[in-house]
């Protein structure tokens, strides 16, 4: 189960996206090898399927919030275009057409720097291959065929390197962005109980000054009871203590417009509210995380 | 010398009663006790006529505050001291306000009794 729900939840929706993406795009170059070339590509057909496949079995598994089914089965959906991409550029390559060599190759790099799910070794591992496909394929051609590739490999290594430039970047700025909900969220946090801790004093001063002055008056008259009053100014001072402790919260508290109309029991019912709120909408989340 | 006066404004019957009777029992100040802003201005005189006016801030639920009560003794040649007691933070918005606008010494509850005498004499001013 990834540590970040939210970051489970883009890896399935990345990689939801990225079959749809296959399933059209493989669907248009189809359309051009039977209009143009007259055939029908069989690993074209398989990539289809096999991203159908996988939107089920993506979609099947994304209540469990587990990023690394949803990040392998990028990395496996690459796989299968790049199989489909290799046969279809080995019969452009040898034919006498003019093809601008391992452009779809170029193109998934780039693409997965934008798209991949937020698992490094997934980005890394289909940026590697495309790229890589690219370079073997290139290599395994004949001297004269790959005479012809005057660019290659050289032009997809490049956009390989600024793949990887692109998603490592992507990636800082999601890790930015995840530290930045999280210092909010703990912020929020802190002011809710900040704000709660300074209800519950303002709630108790009111009585609190009620017994310290009853105290007072039952000390001056009746001098003669001293033990039982010291005993019960020991425990004002413990509660003017606490009282003390808890107004070290109020320079956390940022108060809003109306505020200042809301006494105490209001704002400690209010809190009881958000609260319950909140923790009734984080159910299910923390209820995935056990499995 | 004649016997000074305490006018004292909380919505809390307990405090200001304990608070009243204290001032009147251990200092020898007379008191009189408002749970409102209105009913401060219903005593009219008498209340203008109190060497020191103790003035809760908060109020209650839409009720106009501890710096209305303020305004009202200032808008009518108020003589006597005023001091704000609360029960609120220092950032709570009216007694931020009260703090911004200098307008008089604000206090936390709870105040000991020595902390009591201590206002009720000139000393603290």
């Amino acid at each position: 189960v990834s540590a970040n729900p939210s970051e489970a939840r883009r890896a399935y929706l990345v990689t939801l996206a990225a079959c749809v993406l296959n399933v059209v795009g493989v669907a248009i170059d189809l359309t051009f090898w039977r209009t143009r070339m007259h055939e029908t590509p069989p690993w074209h057909v398989i990539s289809i399927v096999v991203a159908m496949v996988m939107i089920g079995v993506i979609w099947k598994y994304r209540p469990t919030r587990k990023q690394w089914i949803a990040s392998l089965g990028f990395v496996f959906l690459n796989f299968v275009i790049e199989i489909a991409v290799w046969q279809s550029s080995t019969q452009l390559a040898l034919s006498e057409l003019d093809w601008v060599p391992f452009q779809t190759e170029k193109l998934g790099a780039l693409t997965v720097a934008v798209l991949a799910p937020p698992s490094w070794w997934a980005g890394v591992l289909s940026i590697g291959i495309f790229t890589g496909g690219a370079v073997i394929h290139h290599s395994l051609f004949a001297p004269e065929v790959s005479a012809r590739m005057l660019a290659e490999p050289w032009a997809s290594l490049a956009y390989g390197t600024f793949g990887l430039l692109l998603y490592g970047y992507r990636l800082k700025a999601l890790s930015l962005q995840r530290k930045m909900a999280e210092s909010l969220a703990a912020k929020g946090t802190m002011e809710h109980v900040s704000r709660m801790l300074l209800a519950v004093r303002d709630f108790s001063n009111t009585p609190l000054q009620t017994l310290y002055l009853t105290t007072a008056l039952l000390r001056y008259r009746h001098r003669n009871d001293s033990e039982l009053l010291e005993r019960m100014d020991r425990s004002l001072a413990r509660l003017r203590e606490l009282n003390e402790i808890m107004s070290r919260y109020e320079t956390q508290v940022g108060w809003k417009v109306g505020d200042e109309s809301l006494d105490a029991a209001a704002v400690l019912q209010r809190g009881l509210t958000t609260a319950r709120t909140s923790s009734s909408r984080a159910r299910p989340f923390s209820r995935t995380r056990e499995h | 010398m004649a016997q000074r006066c305490v006018l004292i404004l909380d919505d809390d019957e307990d405090l200001r009663d304990v608070m009243g009777t204290t001032v009147e029992e251990v200092f020898g100040w007379s008191w009189l006790g408002v749970s409102s802003v209105s009913a401060m201005i219903d005593l009219g005189s008498r209340a203008l006529s109190s060497d020191l006016a103790i003035l809760d801030i908060n109020l209650g639920l839409d009720q106009p505050s501890g710096l209305d009560a303020f305004a009202w003794l200032g808008d009518h040649h108020y003589r006597g001291r005023i001091i704000f007691l609360t029960g609120h933070a220092a950032t709570h918005p009216l007694v931020d306000k009260a703090q911004r606008e200098k307008l008089a010494s604000i206090y936390q509850k709870p105040l000991s009794l020595s902390e009591i005498g201590r206002l009720l004499s000139s000393e603290v001013r």
